[in-house]
Protein backbone atom coordinates (compact mmCIF):
# COMPACT_ATOMS: atom_id res chain seq x y z
CA UNK A 1 0.00 0.00 0.00
CA UNK A 2 1.25 3.44 -0.93
CA UNK A 3 2.63 5.43 1.97
CA UNK A 4 0.52 8.58 2.27
CA UNK A 5 2.10 11.33 4.32
CA UNK A 6 -1.09 12.97 5.52
CA UNK A 7 -2.27 9.72 7.08
CA UNK A 8 0.49 10.07 9.63
CA UNK A 9 -1.12 13.12 11.11
CA UNK A 10 -2.65 12.25 14.48
CA UNK A 11 -5.81 14.24 13.78
CA UNK A 12 -6.56 12.18 10.66
CA UNK A 13 -5.79 8.99 12.58
CA UNK A 14 -8.11 10.12 15.33
CA UNK A 15 -10.94 10.88 12.88
CA UNK A 16 -10.54 7.51 11.12
CA UNK A 17 -10.53 5.73 14.51
CA UNK A 18 -13.63 7.64 15.64
CA UNK A 19 -15.49 6.78 12.42
CA UNK A 20 -14.64 3.06 12.84
CA UNK A 21 -15.81 3.04 16.48
CA UNK A 22 -19.04 4.95 15.74
CA UNK A 23 -19.84 2.75 12.73
CA UNK A 24 -19.34 -0.34 14.92
CA UNK A 25 -21.65 1.02 17.64
CA UNK A 26 -24.35 1.89 15.08
CA UNK A 27 -24.21 -1.58 13.47
CA UNK A 28 -24.36 -3.33 16.87
CA UNK A 29 -27.37 -1.15 17.82
CA UNK A 30 -29.09 -1.94 14.52
CA UNK A 31 -28.74 -5.71 14.81
CA UNK A 32 -29.60 -5.89 18.51
CA UNK A 33 -33.22 -7.02 18.74
CA UNK A 34 -35.66 -6.69 21.58
CA UNK A 35 -36.96 -10.21 22.29
CA UNK A 36 -40.19 -9.46 24.11
CA UNK A 37 -43.68 -10.68 23.24
CA UNK A 38 -45.73 -8.48 20.92
CA UNK A 39 -48.99 -10.32 21.73
CA UNK A 40 -50.28 -12.76 24.36
CA UNK A 41 -49.75 -16.47 23.76
CA UNK A 42 -48.37 -19.80 24.99
CA UNK A 43 -45.07 -21.62 24.83
CA UNK A 44 -44.52 -25.29 25.57
CA UNK A 45 -41.86 -25.96 28.20
CA UNK A 46 -40.22 -29.25 29.16
CA UNK A 47 -37.90 -29.48 32.15
CA UNK A 48 -35.59 -32.43 32.75
CA UNK A 49 -33.63 -33.16 35.93
CA UNK A 50 -30.11 -34.57 36.34
CA UNK A 51 -31.40 -38.15 36.20
CA UNK A 52 -33.11 -37.50 32.88
CA UNK A 53 -36.61 -37.54 34.38
CA UNK A 54 -39.15 -35.12 32.93
CA UNK A 55 -40.39 -33.01 35.84
CA UNK A 56 -42.47 -30.51 33.85
CA UNK A 57 -44.06 -30.76 30.43
CA UNK A 58 -46.82 -28.20 29.88
CA UNK A 59 -47.94 -25.12 27.99
CA UNK A 60 -47.38 -21.89 29.90
CA UNK A 61 -48.82 -18.50 29.03
CA UNK A 62 -47.05 -15.24 28.21
CA UNK A 63 -48.36 -11.72 27.90
CA UNK A 64 -47.49 -8.73 25.73
CA UNK A 65 -44.15 -7.25 26.76
CA UNK A 66 -42.85 -10.41 28.48
CA UNK A 67 -39.33 -11.66 27.92
CA UNK A 68 -38.55 -15.39 28.16
CA UNK A 69 -37.22 -14.75 31.66
CA UNK A 70 -40.51 -13.02 32.60
CA UNK A 71 -42.49 -16.11 31.49
CA UNK A 72 -40.41 -18.33 33.78
CA UNK A 73 -40.55 -15.81 36.62
CA UNK A 74 -44.37 -15.70 36.49
CA UNK A 75 -44.68 -19.49 36.48
CA UNK A 76 -41.90 -20.66 38.82
CA UNK A 77 -39.82 -19.71 41.85
CA UNK A 78 -36.46 -18.82 40.33
CA UNK A 79 -33.00 -18.71 41.82
CA UNK A 80 -30.73 -16.29 39.95
CA UNK A 81 -27.02 -15.56 40.07
CA UNK A 82 -25.53 -12.49 41.71
CA UNK A 83 -22.54 -10.74 40.16
CA UNK A 84 -20.30 -13.34 41.83
CA UNK A 85 -22.59 -16.23 40.82
CA UNK A 86 -23.88 -16.77 44.35
CA UNK A 87 -27.51 -17.94 44.59
CA UNK A 88 -30.12 -15.21 44.99
CA UNK A 89 -33.80 -16.10 45.40
CA UNK A 90 -34.86 -12.46 44.97
CA UNK A 91 -33.32 -12.33 41.47
CA UNK A 92 -32.50 -8.68 42.03
CA UNK A 93 -29.21 -8.67 40.14
CA UNK A 94 -29.18 -8.14 36.37
CA UNK A 95 -25.97 -8.60 34.40
CA UNK A 96 -25.35 -5.56 32.26
CA UNK A 97 -22.06 -5.88 30.44
CA UNK A 98 -21.20 -6.21 26.79
CA UNK A 99 -21.02 -10.00 26.85
CA UNK A 100 -24.36 -10.53 28.54
CA UNK A 101 -27.29 -8.39 29.50
CA UNK A 102 -29.96 -10.03 31.62
CA UNK A 103 -30.50 -12.61 34.33
CA UNK A 104 -28.55 -15.80 34.90
CA UNK A 105 -30.84 -18.54 36.24
CA UNK A 106 -29.25 -21.06 38.61
CA UNK A 107 -32.41 -22.82 39.76
CA UNK A 108 -36.11 -23.36 39.05
CA UNK A 109 -38.56 -24.58 41.68
CA UNK A 110 -42.07 -25.82 40.91
CA UNK A 111 -44.37 -27.44 43.49
CA UNK A 112 -42.35 -30.27 45.02
CA UNK A 113 -39.78 -30.58 42.24
CA UNK A 114 -36.78 -28.39 41.56
CA UNK A 115 -33.70 -28.22 39.40
CA UNK A 116 -30.93 -26.17 40.98
CA UNK A 117 -27.43 -25.84 39.57
CA UNK A 118 -24.46 -25.64 41.94
CA UNK A 119 -22.65 -23.71 39.14
CA UNK A 120 -19.45 -25.70 39.68
CA UNK A 121 -20.42 -29.13 38.36
CA UNK A 122 -23.90 -28.66 36.96
CA UNK A 123 -25.79 -26.01 35.01
CA UNK A 124 -29.18 -25.36 33.46
CA UNK A 125 -29.00 -25.79 29.69
CA UNK A 126 -31.68 -23.92 27.71
CA UNK A 127 -32.74 -25.56 24.47
CA UNK A 128 -34.95 -24.12 21.75
CA UNK A 129 -36.86 -26.31 19.30
CA UNK A 130 -35.33 -25.68 15.88
CA UNK A 131 -36.71 -27.47 12.83
CA UNK A 132 -37.19 -31.02 14.20
CA UNK A 133 -34.86 -31.08 17.22
CA UNK A 134 -33.84 -29.25 20.36
CA UNK A 135 -30.68 -27.16 20.01
CA UNK A 136 -28.76 -25.24 22.65
CA UNK A 137 -29.82 -21.64 22.92
CA UNK A 138 -27.13 -19.20 21.81
CA UNK A 139 -28.35 -16.52 24.24
CA UNK A 140 -29.35 -16.37 27.91
CA UNK A 141 -32.92 -16.53 29.28
CA UNK A 142 -33.53 -12.78 29.14
CA UNK A 143 -32.78 -12.69 25.42
CA UNK A 144 -34.26 -15.92 24.04
CA UNK A 145 -36.62 -15.07 21.16
CA UNK A 146 -40.02 -16.79 21.15
CA UNK A 147 -43.38 -16.83 19.40
CA UNK A 148 -46.74 -18.33 20.18
CA UNK A 149 -46.54 -22.14 20.18
CA UNK A 150 -42.72 -22.37 20.33
CA UNK A 151 -41.22 -25.28 22.28
CA UNK A 152 -38.38 -25.04 24.81
CA UNK A 153 -36.51 -27.44 27.05
CA UNK A 154 -34.55 -26.68 30.21
CA UNK A 155 -32.23 -29.49 31.20
CA UNK A 156 -30.16 -29.83 34.36
CA UNK A 157 -26.79 -31.10 33.08
CA UNK A 158 -23.37 -32.02 34.33
CA UNK A 159 -20.56 -29.81 33.01
CA UNK A 160 -18.82 -31.49 30.09
CA UNK A 161 -21.77 -33.79 29.37
CA UNK B 1 29.24 -24.75 22.25
CA UNK B 2 28.58 -24.60 18.52
CA UNK B 3 27.06 -21.41 17.11
CA UNK B 4 24.06 -23.33 15.80
CA UNK B 5 23.31 -24.69 19.24
CA UNK B 6 23.62 -21.21 20.76
CA UNK B 7 21.28 -19.84 18.12
CA UNK B 8 18.82 -22.61 18.83
CA UNK B 9 18.85 -21.94 22.56
CA UNK B 10 18.46 -18.19 22.02
CA UNK B 11 15.64 -18.77 19.56
CA UNK B 12 13.90 -21.02 22.05
CA UNK B 13 14.23 -18.37 24.76
CA UNK B 14 12.95 -15.66 22.42
CA UNK B 15 9.94 -17.76 21.39
CA UNK B 16 9.17 -18.57 25.03
CA UNK B 17 9.33 -14.90 26.07
CA UNK B 18 7.11 -13.79 23.18
CA UNK B 19 4.59 -16.55 23.98
CA UNK B 20 4.64 -15.53 27.67
CA UNK B 21 3.90 -11.88 26.79
CA UNK B 22 1.07 -13.03 24.53
CA UNK B 23 -0.40 -15.24 27.24
CA UNK B 24 -0.08 -12.65 30.03
CA UNK B 25 -1.90 -9.92 28.11
CA UNK B 26 -4.65 -12.26 26.91
CA UNK B 27 -5.36 -13.39 30.48
CA UNK B 28 -5.18 -9.77 31.70
CA UNK B 29 -7.84 -8.73 29.16
CA UNK B 30 -9.99 -11.86 29.57
CA UNK B 31 -12.68 -10.00 31.52
CA UNK B 32 -13.42 -7.90 28.42
CA UNK B 33 -14.82 -10.19 25.70
CA UNK B 34 -12.81 -9.98 22.48
CA UNK B 35 -10.76 -7.01 23.70
CA UNK B 36 -7.08 -7.99 23.55
CA UNK B 37 -3.68 -7.15 22.14
CA UNK B 38 -3.17 -10.68 20.78
CA UNK B 39 -3.78 -9.73 17.15
CA UNK B 40 -1.41 -6.74 17.38
CA UNK B 41 1.34 -8.84 18.98
CA UNK B 42 1.01 -11.71 16.49
CA UNK B 43 1.15 -9.19 13.63
CA UNK B 44 4.35 -7.70 15.10
CA UNK B 45 5.85 -11.15 15.67
CA UNK B 46 4.93 -12.23 12.13
CA UNK B 47 6.47 -9.08 10.63
CA UNK B 48 9.71 -9.24 12.66
CA UNK B 49 10.28 -12.91 13.52
CA UNK B 50 8.89 -14.55 10.41
CA UNK B 51 6.40 -17.35 9.83
CA UNK B 52 8.17 -20.31 11.50
CA UNK B 53 8.94 -18.64 14.81
CA UNK B 54 5.51 -16.96 14.97
CA UNK B 55 3.82 -20.32 14.31
CA UNK B 56 5.67 -21.83 17.27
CA UNK B 57 4.62 -18.88 19.44
CA UNK B 58 0.99 -19.42 18.41
CA UNK B 59 1.18 -23.16 19.17
CA UNK B 60 2.63 -22.48 22.65
CA UNK B 61 0.11 -19.71 23.27
CA UNK B 62 -2.93 -21.82 22.36
CA UNK B 63 -1.75 -24.78 24.50
CA UNK B 64 -0.63 -22.63 27.45
CA UNK B 65 -3.79 -20.50 27.42
CA UNK B 66 -5.98 -23.59 27.58
CA UNK B 67 -3.94 -25.15 30.37
CA UNK B 68 -3.32 -22.05 32.49
CA UNK B 69 -6.29 -19.74 31.92
CA UNK B 70 -7.97 -18.96 35.26
CA UNK B 71 -11.24 -18.63 33.35
CA UNK B 72 -11.09 -22.28 32.27
CA UNK B 73 -9.98 -24.04 29.14
CA UNK B 74 -11.97 -23.98 25.96
CA UNK B 75 -13.46 -27.40 25.16
CA UNK B 76 -11.11 -29.73 23.21
CA UNK B 77 -13.26 -29.50 20.09
CA UNK B 78 -12.67 -25.73 20.02
CA UNK B 79 -8.86 -26.07 20.22
CA UNK B 80 -8.36 -26.57 16.44
CA UNK B 81 -10.61 -23.54 15.78
CA UNK B 82 -8.54 -21.37 18.12
CA UNK B 83 -5.27 -22.60 16.59
CA UNK B 84 -6.45 -22.16 12.99
CA UNK B 85 -7.92 -18.75 13.88
CA UNK B 86 -4.64 -17.34 15.23
CA UNK B 87 -2.54 -19.05 12.53
CA UNK B 88 -4.41 -17.08 9.86
CA UNK B 89 -2.35 -14.01 10.84
CA UNK B 90 1.19 -15.35 10.27
CA UNK B 91 -0.01 -17.31 7.22
CA UNK B 92 -1.61 -14.24 5.61
CA UNK B 93 1.33 -11.96 6.43
CA UNK B 94 3.80 -14.49 5.04
CA UNK B 95 1.92 -15.01 1.79
CA UNK B 96 -0.60 -12.73 0.06
CA UNK B 97 -0.18 -9.83 2.52
CA UNK B 98 3.61 -10.06 2.64
CA UNK B 99 4.08 -6.58 1.15
CA UNK B 100 1.56 -4.85 3.41
CA UNK B 101 3.41 -2.98 6.15
CA UNK B 102 1.54 0.30 6.59
CA UNK B 103 -0.37 0.75 9.87
CA UNK B 104 -3.61 1.49 7.98
CA UNK B 105 -3.30 -1.55 5.72
CA UNK B 106 -2.56 -3.84 8.65
CA UNK B 107 -5.33 -2.21 10.72
CA UNK B 108 -7.85 -2.96 7.96
CA UNK B 109 -6.55 -6.56 7.90
CA UNK B 110 -6.98 -6.66 11.70
CA UNK B 111 -10.57 -5.45 11.40
CA UNK B 112 -11.44 -8.13 8.82
CA UNK B 113 -9.57 -10.73 10.88
CA UNK B 114 -11.93 -10.01 13.80
CA UNK B 115 -14.74 -11.54 11.73
CA UNK B 116 -12.67 -14.39 10.28
CA UNK B 117 -11.52 -15.41 13.77
CA UNK B 118 -15.16 -15.65 14.85
CA UNK B 119 -16.06 -17.73 11.79
CA UNK B 120 -13.22 -20.18 12.58
CA UNK B 121 -15.36 -21.44 15.49
CA UNK B 122 -18.44 -22.09 13.32
CA UNK B 123 -17.63 -25.71 12.27
CA UNK B 124 -17.06 -26.87 15.87
CA UNK B 125 -20.04 -24.90 17.17
CA UNK B 126 -22.48 -26.07 14.51
CA UNK B 127 -21.34 -29.66 13.82
CA UNK B 128 -20.20 -30.73 17.30
CA UNK B 129 -22.10 -28.54 19.78
CA UNK B 130 -25.22 -28.47 17.61
CA UNK B 131 -25.87 -24.73 17.58
CA UNK B 132 -28.09 -23.57 14.69
CA UNK B 133 -25.94 -21.82 12.07
CA UNK B 134 -27.90 -18.63 11.37
CA UNK B 135 -28.78 -17.71 15.00
CA UNK B 136 -25.17 -18.45 16.00
CA UNK B 137 -23.83 -16.24 13.19
CA UNK B 138 -26.18 -13.42 14.18
CA UNK B 139 -25.37 -13.74 17.89
CA UNK B 140 -21.63 -13.64 17.16
CA UNK B 141 -21.68 -10.49 14.98
CA UNK B 142 -21.45 -7.97 17.87
CA UNK B 143 -18.47 -9.88 19.32
CA UNK B 144 -16.81 -9.96 15.89
CA UNK B 145 -17.34 -6.21 15.49
CA UNK B 146 -15.79 -5.56 18.92
CA UNK B 147 -12.79 -7.72 18.05
CA UNK B 148 -12.49 -6.03 14.65
CA UNK B 149 -12.58 -2.54 16.15
CA UNK B 150 -10.10 -3.50 18.90
CA UNK B 151 -7.75 -4.95 16.29
CA UNK B 152 -8.12 -1.89 14.06
CA UNK B 153 -7.42 0.64 16.84
CA UNK B 154 -4.54 -1.24 18.48
CA UNK B 155 -2.76 -1.95 15.18
CA UNK B 156 -3.41 1.52 13.76
CA UNK B 157 -2.08 3.34 16.84
CA UNK B 158 0.40 0.92 18.43
CA UNK B 159 1.91 -1.05 15.52
CA UNK B 160 4.49 1.58 14.40
CA UNK B 161 6.05 2.34 17.84
CA UNK B 162 5.89 -1.27 19.07
CA UNK B 163 7.33 -2.70 15.87
CA UNK B 164 10.20 -0.19 15.92
CA UNK B 165 10.93 -0.93 19.57
CA UNK B 166 10.67 -4.70 19.12
CA UNK B 167 12.85 -4.63 15.98
CA UNK B 168 15.51 -2.61 17.85
CA UNK B 169 15.56 -5.08 20.71
CA UNK B 170 15.69 -7.97 18.27
CA UNK B 171 18.58 -6.37 16.42
CA UNK B 172 20.53 -5.93 19.68
CA UNK B 173 19.74 -9.53 20.61
CA UNK B 174 20.92 -10.85 17.24
CA UNK B 175 23.99 -8.55 17.23
CA UNK B 176 25.00 -9.89 20.64
CA UNK B 177 24.55 -13.38 19.28
CA UNK B 178 26.94 -12.61 16.40
CA UNK B 179 29.48 -11.02 18.78
CA UNK B 180 29.29 -14.05 21.09
CA UNK B 181 29.94 -16.28 18.12
CA UNK B 182 33.28 -14.59 17.26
Amino acid sequence: MQHIAWLKKPIIKFIISLVVVLAGIVVIRLISEDHTAEVDGFIHLTMIDLEGETIFDEDIPFYQGDSFYDILDQQFDLICATATYAQDETCSYTFNNFAYQGKVILGIKHDDVEIVSNWSNTFLAFYTHHESEYVLSTVGPSNIPFENGDRFMIKHEHVGE
Amino acid sequence: MAINQKTLIKDTALIAICAAVLLAQQIAFSFLPNVQLTTLLIVIYAKTLGFKRTSLIVIIHVLAYNILSPFGAVTPIHLPSMFIGWMIIPFSLATFLKKVDSPLGLAIFGFIFGFIYGWAYIPAQVFFIGSPLIPYLMMDIPFEIVMGITNFLTIYWLYPPLKTSFAEQLQKFEQKEKNDGR
